[in-house]
């Protein structure tokens, strides 16, 4: 496979596409699961919205 | 000396200390020797850090002398996972780029344990970037595979190898962990350890490498329960440096113990797919609480554990290395998977991000909803002892039913305790995870110390493969 100019070994394609294949199927993988409208996020600090840790 | 400090768990080397058998520095002087000694040569050592250690050492002993007891860690040596900032060492992340990294601050558990009278040694090994960009072989550190101190060609598990390694061969009295999906509690688990990831929130973050911010975790990693509690209740409570820190103060039950009449909820089929002697070992660990409590089948709630994990961590990590991966850095890091994280976490869509942490909610209320009423649910923490310290362990560890009891923990913040159940396979150390409901880790040390003292495996050790006659005054 041709890159920039660049070769890019195989096995390193096949790492990627292994990486990012799992990835995108966990994600799609979730959007089975059913969510009502008013469902809200935790947040990052893995709390909720306005809830102090 | 008399005694031999290598494996003695906190209080026993309180009594030393307190009795004039031993002093604070050559308590530091001889676990400093340990560490070059049995913790290099196990790949379990980033930095030793002598001056600090002899300095507060020094002054442990003047401050007992003087009658100043600062409690139960007053004296006591330990080392710091090498993603937890300390003046004067670097701070590698275990990752190549970072291998110059001089980040000269006090983490708060550093800060909070030197005001416990604790002595700081040195920094011990970890996986690049605590694993979280991925890694299926142990050698992805710069300090190489750490070595399993019961089996030299088995691997210790990570990402806090080099604190389980050091811990495990008598190299440190204890050591901090972190923890973002299992890396405190399966290193642990492996080197037959007891290592305590606490309620999200617990203890503060402030100095350690912020990995993925709504998962990590940082926690004590000891010779058993008892010492976790005591080690946990110096470093719990609120942080101004860290927004995700609890009000809630922490003290631990210790003496005052509760040691039977507990309630414990068996994980329904967490331990139908592990290894024989696994399985084993569990079954007696459940004999061993139906002794001093009740047992009972309870059922995980059906969720995509891994999945809402995998996806929230992805995204965080990535937002957590924004530059660091805009930079190009990412291709130095030793792990085929982890050179290619960028593109993986860019794939991920922004809603995908915020769906998984909508089903988290729920996740978090089914799982509380199940473990309120017990003091612990419990199940394998490893469905297999160590793996080869030069194989790739990919697909070895999710055997499914205890990797959800691991994950249910990691997605809600609840604590989890791992406290060693026996041996299995070539001798190798199996464990049993205690899993409780947010902010019950009392509940968790009381029943992790009750088996502990019926089974007595967290006191056994491996042999001390150097002259241990060097400990002193």
């Amino acid at each position: 496979m041709q890159s920039h100019g660049a070769v890019v070994p195989q096995a390193d394609v096949n790492e990627l596409e292994r990486v990012v294949g799992a990835l995108i199927q966990a994600a799609r993988s979730l959007r089975r699961y059913p969510l009502r409208n008013g469902d809200e996020p935790m947040t990052v600090n893995g709390h909720g919205p306005g809830e102090r840790a | 000396v008399t005694a031999e400090p290598a494996f003695c768990c906190v209080r026993e080397l309180g009594k030393l200390l307190r009795s004039g058998e031993v002093t604070a520095v050559g308590l530091a002087r001889y676990f400093l020797d340990r560490l070059e000694t049995v913790g290099r040569p196990l790949n379990a050592v980033a930095a030793v850090t002598p001056e600090r250690a002899m300095e507060e050492a020094a002054l442990a002993d003047a401050e007992l002398a003087r009658g100043l007891d600062r409690g139960p860690l007053h004296g006591i040596p330990y080392g710091l996972k090498d993603i937890i900032a300390a003046p004067g060492a670097p701070t590698t992340w275990g990752a190549a780029p970072f291998h110059d990294q001089v980040l000269d601050f006090e983490s708060t558990v550093g800060e909070r344990l030197r005001n416990a009278g604790a002595v700081l040694l040195g920094k011990l090994a970890t996986v690049e970037l605590a694993g979280g960009m991925g890694y299926e072989y142990p050698d992805a550190s710069i300090t190489g595979p750490a070595l399993n101190p019961w089996d030299v060609s088995a691997w210790t598990g990570g990402s806090s190898s080099g604190p389980a390694a050091a811990t495990a061969a008598g190299a440190v009295p204890f050591s901090i962990g972190s923890d973002t999906g299992g890396s405190i509690v399966m290193p642990s688990a492996w080197t037959g350890i007891t290592g305590l990831r606490p309620t999200y929130g617990r203890v503060s973050r402030a100095g350690a490498m912020a990995l993925s911010w709504s998962f990590d975790r940082l926690g004590p990693m000891c010779r058993n329960a008892d010492d976790c509690g005591l080690v946990l209740e110096a470093i719990a409570g609120l942080d101004p440096r860290d927004p995700s820190s609890l009000a809630e103060p922490y003290r631990y039950s210790g003496r005052a113990a509760r040691r039977d009449h507990f309630r414990i909820g068996v994980v329904a089929g967490s331990f139908e797919r592990v290894q024989d002697e696994v399985r084993a070992n569990f079954e007696s660990a459940v004999a061993s609480f139906a002794e001093i409590g009740t047992v009972e089948e309870v059922t995980l709630p059906d969720f995509p554990y891994l999945e809402v994990a995998d996806v929230i961590m992805a995204a965080e990590i990535s937002a957590a290395f924004d530059d660091f991966l805009d930079s190009g850095q990412g291709a130095e890091l030793a792990a085929p998977k982890a050179r290619f994280f960028r593109l993986a976490a860019t794939a991920l869509p922004a809603r995908d991000y915020i769906r998984a942490q909508r089903i988290r909610r729920h996740i978090v209320a089914a799982v509380d909803e199940i473990a309120r009423p017990f003091d612990a649910l419990v199940a394998p923490m490893l469905g297999i002892v160590a793996s080869p310290a030069d194989e790739s362990f990919a697909g070895l560890l999710n055997i499914p039913y205890p990797q959800r009891v691991n994950l249910a923990s990691v997605t809600t913040g609840m604590p989890t305790i791992s406290v060693p159940s026996g041996r299995g396979r070539g001798g190798l150390p199996t464990a049993v995870q205690l899993l409780g409901a947010r902010l019950s880790e009392n509940a968790l040390l009381d029943a992790a110390c009750a088996l502990e003292a019926r089974t007595g495996w967290a006191a056994q050790h491996p042999p001390a493969s150097t002259p241990l006659t060097q400990a002193g005054r």
